[in-house]
């Protein structure tokens, strides 16, 4: 067969030819892509690892750091500020690690019983009542008083608690309620009466709340309530 | 026409805070109810002293002065006796010489039942005013073997004011009880 070519029997082996170009052409290609996809995602698996190993690396600095906020007590409140702070730093960062977690819990526990400490410690204790010993010591004697098994018995106790006031007159108030907000007071009487009314009475249904002293320490003016 | 109302309005104003000072809340109440119980109870007490044989003359004349400091100014108490319907009263100083001096030689006086029958109460002067009622019990013996018994019922009178002293130069509020009078109600042997 003949065309304006030439013979067909001439072009089949320049198409046999071009055939392998291409088929070696596509297995270049493929080889080439091939190596492409596999550096590829070695480069992603090697970037991973090592956002692996940078997390470990930074649970493992938090984690000593959460440890050495708990490894001493907190000095003062500047001091329990500052580790609050960088507590907080810490949580905002976000990592979801469960050891991690567990060490910040264990911290923020920590924090607050230092930071109760600490307020307990700064808190100013009321001062001590420096009457505690002659109010007790008061209503004892009116208890022996009231309670006296004779007139001369109480009359004796009379006359050695009147040595703790300034005068017998000395005025004795008694509170019956604060419910007002301002205390009731009931009549006021003198230390004398008040006494023999414990002798007569034989009942002391009222405790010390306050006492005044005059310069040489004795009582001055003394305030009772009613306790029953 | 709007000049009326508008002084009403004022004058309203202005009294509500004299309400508000009388309104005590129930807990002070309580406690002015109880103090007045105490009051009677502490007469209870000086009554069984001043009627006592075995109470020492002076002893008895000095509970008679803190007796009588319980009381009103003219205040009265009743005596009845099983044997006469009159009921006497005397002054309450009087009533308690003649109890110190009653010619027996063992005397027992005892109050009990002791209770509000009328609750303390706002009067308008400003005072409280209620009645508390006792029974009391009389036994007196004499050596000879002479014995009156009775059991009588009294109210008394309480009156309970707000009041003002002054002491160590500061001025200090209190409630003063006082008893008024007490009427014998009934005898019983």
């Amino acid at each position: 067969m003949r065309t304006t070519l030439g013979t067909v029997s001439s072009w089949v082996p320049v198409a046999r030819r071009l055939l392998h170009l291409s088929l070696l052409a596509m297995l270049a290609l493929t080889v080439v892509g091939g190596t492409g996809c596999k550096s590829k995602k070695k480069l992603l698996e090697e970037q991973a690892r090592a956002e692996a190993e940078a997390r470990q690396q930074q649970i493992a600095q938090l984690s000593s750091e959460l440890q050495a906020m708990m490894s001493t007590p907190v000095r003062d409140m500047a001091d329990l500020e500052a580790r609050e702070d960088r507590l907080a730093d810490i949580r905002a960062l976000g990592i979801d690690d469960a050891g991690l977690n567990a060490l910040i819990d264990r911290v923020v526990a920590f924090l607050a019983s230092e930071r109760e400490r600490l307020t307990r410690t700064v808190t100013p204790e009321p001062p001590a009542d420096p009457h505690a010993a002659l109010k007790t010591d008061l209503n004892s004697r009116f208890d022996r008083i009231a309670s006296a098994p004779n007139v001369s018995t109480a009359n004796a106790m009379i006359t050695s608690t009147m040595k703790l006031f300034s005068a017998g007159d000395t005025p004795v108030l008694i509170i019956i309620s604060e419910a007002g907000g301002s205390p009731d007071y009931d009549r006021p009487t003198t230390v004398e009466r008040y006494l023999n009314y414990l002798k007569d009475q034989k009942r002391s249904p009222n405790q010390v709340k306050e006492v005044k002293l005059d310069s040489n320490g004795k009582v001055r003016e003394l305030v009772l309530i009613k306790t029953n | 026409m709007l000049r009326q109302p508008l002084i009403l309005a004022v004058l309203f104003l202005f009294a509500l805070p004299l309400a508000a000072q009388d309104d005590i809340s129930p807990e002070r109440k309580r406690a002015i109810d109880s103090l007045a119980m105490e009051k009677v109870r502490d007469l209870s007490r000086y009554i069984s002293i001043i009627g006592s044989k075995e109470t020492p003359f002076s002893e008895g004349n000095r509970v008679i002065d803190r007796a009588v400091e319980l009381f009103a100014d003219g205040s009265e108490i009743g005596v009845s006796s099983l044997y006469r319907e009159e009921i006497q009263y005397f002054g309450v100083r009087r009533y308690f010489e003649r109890l110190m001096a009653l010619n027996y030689d063992r005397v027992t006086i005892k109050w009990y039942n002791i209770q509000y029958i009328s609750d303390l109460e706002l009067q308008p002067d400003g005072r409280y005013v209620g009645v508390i009622t006792i029974y009391q019990r009389f036994e007196g013996v004499t050596d000879d073997g002479l014995k009156y018994m009775d059991t009588t019922k009294k109210d008394i009178t309480v009156y309970v004011e707000r009041k003002e002293t002054q002491i160590s130069g500061r001025v200090i509020e209190f409630w003063d009880v006082l008893l008024g009078d007490i009427r014998v109600v009934e005898t019983l042997p």
